[in-house]
């Protein structure tokens, strides 16, 4: 007498299926949404003031450092003061009520409150001038950041990312005087430029070791 | 009687729905989101630390990194005062750079290489890049705001140096100043370069600046 039908032979090839992509599943979704490149790439903030790189840098065709100014100098980018804006929102669109809160901080004294986007693990350890030194763009990490209404983060930020650069920095080298230029390739590169480039890359050495990064 | 009619029709497309709706509700990767990224190991990610600009509830105005105190001085600040200021000690601008700031800059021409990049960093915006005036910041903001004069008239070309350093230093009536976010050096370096594109866009009326005295203070 047979107490099973016949079909249930199969079962164990169906479960063998359906563990596997069952794993695959959890794996796909472990790997794809669970990864840096989603968890970081794509937060944008809201920010008290609806200021736009797009404007400003792209558009006015303001340089980076006229308001991230010590970026060349010392580890942190830093977002500019109340008074970087004021320089030219003392005379341009005053009335602008999108304006109200850096007006508010001019007359207060007290910060206007720019909510952090990029932003690593403390137990690691981030320079940018010594990036820029070595001629690392803006654009390498930031991405078209005069492109953006909002800054949006465009890269994992992962330390598979940084070690990817330091262990292959060809193609992020570029001249000294083209570091903030949005646009520059390196097929834009004059002779002098390839010369100051390969001379940059020579010089390079990014720590791959632990202990360049988490000191 | 075959094998699809005694079992439950496997229901293939329910499941691959199901990982379809969920894909689609997940999104592509590195979708924009306002929400903070999900940060699944925390141990040290936050150190008892404050970094740069962080906020602080010890200080009234809340801010970790203090202002400097009055009367104070930074480790790096210019102590010679006509370097600092562009006024010597009688109170008439230095009539030209300092013979200390070029020395450091190693040359003249050098110096004026790195004001030309300053330069392009800090007044092209509203000088343009030839100083005649006409920067973006004047063409989008529209009349009777800002409105920089041309590098290139006579009271400008005749101008001290001292004076283009303590205008970029102090500001001037409608110009901001530029003291908190360039340094000294950078500053005589762009007066430098001012220089520069004078004597360049000098249309035959006077090839040389004579640099007159003017009362500083
Ligand atoms: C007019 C001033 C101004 C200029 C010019 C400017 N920025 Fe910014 N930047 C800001 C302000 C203000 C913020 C903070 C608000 C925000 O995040 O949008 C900021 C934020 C940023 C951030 C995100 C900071 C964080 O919290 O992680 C990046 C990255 C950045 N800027 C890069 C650039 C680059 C690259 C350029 C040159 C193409 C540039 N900025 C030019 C004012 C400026
Ligand atoms: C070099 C001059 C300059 C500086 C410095 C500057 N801006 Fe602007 N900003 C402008 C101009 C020009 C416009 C466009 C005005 C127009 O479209 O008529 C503008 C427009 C804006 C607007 C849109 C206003 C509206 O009503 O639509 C905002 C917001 C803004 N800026 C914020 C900032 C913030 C925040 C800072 C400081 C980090 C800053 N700006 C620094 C020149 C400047
Ligand atoms: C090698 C990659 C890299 C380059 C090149 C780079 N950045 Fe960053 N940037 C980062 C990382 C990583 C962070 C987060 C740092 C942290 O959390 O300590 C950051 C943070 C920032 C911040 C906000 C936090 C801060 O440090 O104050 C600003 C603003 C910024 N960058 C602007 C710039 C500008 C402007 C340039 C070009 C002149 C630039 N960055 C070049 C990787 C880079
Ligand atoms: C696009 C390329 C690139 C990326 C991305 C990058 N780096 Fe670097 N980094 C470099 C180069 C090139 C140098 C070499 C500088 C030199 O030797 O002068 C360097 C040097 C360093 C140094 C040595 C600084 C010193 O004081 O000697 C540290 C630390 C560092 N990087 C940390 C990081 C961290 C942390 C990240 C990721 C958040 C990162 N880098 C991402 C290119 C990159
Ligand atoms: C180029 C710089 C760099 C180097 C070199 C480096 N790291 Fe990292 N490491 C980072 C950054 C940046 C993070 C933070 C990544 C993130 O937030 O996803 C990190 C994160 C980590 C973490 C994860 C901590 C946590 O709580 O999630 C561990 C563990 C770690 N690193 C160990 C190491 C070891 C071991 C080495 C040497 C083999 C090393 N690192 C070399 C930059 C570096
Ligand atoms: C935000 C726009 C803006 C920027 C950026 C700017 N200026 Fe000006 N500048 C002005 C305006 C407006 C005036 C006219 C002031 C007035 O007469 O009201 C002016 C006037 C001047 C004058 C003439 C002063 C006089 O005696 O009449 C000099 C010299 C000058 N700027 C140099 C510079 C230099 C050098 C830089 C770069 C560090 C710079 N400016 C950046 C707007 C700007």
């Amino acid at each position: 007498m047979q107490i099973f039908p016949k079909p249930l032979n199969f079962l164990p090839l169906v479960a063998a299926l359906g563990v596997a992509a069952g794993g695959g599943v959890v794996t796909f979704v472990f790997v794809y949404y669970f990864s840096p490149s989603n968890l970081q790439v794509g937060y944008a903030p809201e920010q008290p003031v609806p200021y736009s790189h797009r404007l400003h840098a792209g558009q006015l065709g303001m340089d980076c450092r006229y308001c991230h100014a010590n970026v060349e100098r010392s580890g942190e980018a830093m977002v500019p003061p109340t008074q970087t804006c004021m320089g030219c929102h003392s005379q341009v669109r005053t009335e602008s009520a999108r304006l109200a809160p850096v007006r508010e901080s001019w007359e207060t004294g007290m910060p206007v409150e720019w909510v952090r986007v990029h932003n690593i693990p403390d137990h690691a350890y981030f320079d940018h001038s010594v990036h820029l030194a070595a001629g690392v763009g803006c654009v390498s990490c930031h991405g078209r950041v005069d492109r953006m209404e909002v800054v949006t983060v465009q890269e994992p930020l992962s330390m598979g990312w940084c070690l990817d650069c330091h262990r292959n920095p060809d193609d992020h080298i570029r001249p000294i005087s083209r570091i903030t230029d949005m646009a520059w390739t390196s097929e834009d590169a004059t002779e002098a430029e390839r010369r100051q480039m390969a001379g940059l890359l020579a010089r390079a050495v990014p720590p791959e070791n632990c202990s360049g990064c988490h000191r | 009687m075959s094998a699809a009619d005694t079992l439950p029709r496997p229901a293939w497309g329910a499941p691959a729905l199901a990982v379809m709706a969920l894909a689609m509700i997940a999104g592509c990767q590195g979708q924009t989101s306002a929400e903070p990224p999900i940060v699944p190991v925390r141990n040290m990610h936050e150190l008892p630390r404050y970094d740069a600009q962080e906020a602080s509830p010890y200080f009234a105005d809340g801010r970790a990194m203090r202002p400097p105190v009055p009367h104070t001085i930074a480790r790096e600040m210019e102590v010679d005062e006509a370097i600092d200021t562009g006024v010597d000690v009688e109170g008439d601008y230095v009539l030209s750079i300092p013979e200390a700031v070029v020395a450091r800059a190693g040359g003249l021409e050098d110096l004026t290489r790195r004001g030309h990049e300053r330069y392009d960093v800090y007044c092209v915006p509203c000088h343009g890049g030839l100083g005649d005036g006409n920067g973006m910041v004047p063409e989008v903001s529209g009349v009777g705001t800002i409105r920089p004069p041309t590098f290139h008239d006579d009271r400008l070309r005749h101008a001290p140096d001292g004076q283009i350093y303590a205008t970029i230093r102090n500001g001037i009536r409608n110009m901001p100043a530029y003291a908190h976010n360039v340094p000294v050096h950078d500053r005589w370096a762009i007066v430098a370069y001012v220089r520069a594109l004078q004597v360049n866009q000098a249309d035959g009326r006077t090839a040389a600046l004579e640099p007159q005295t003017g009362a500083g203070r």
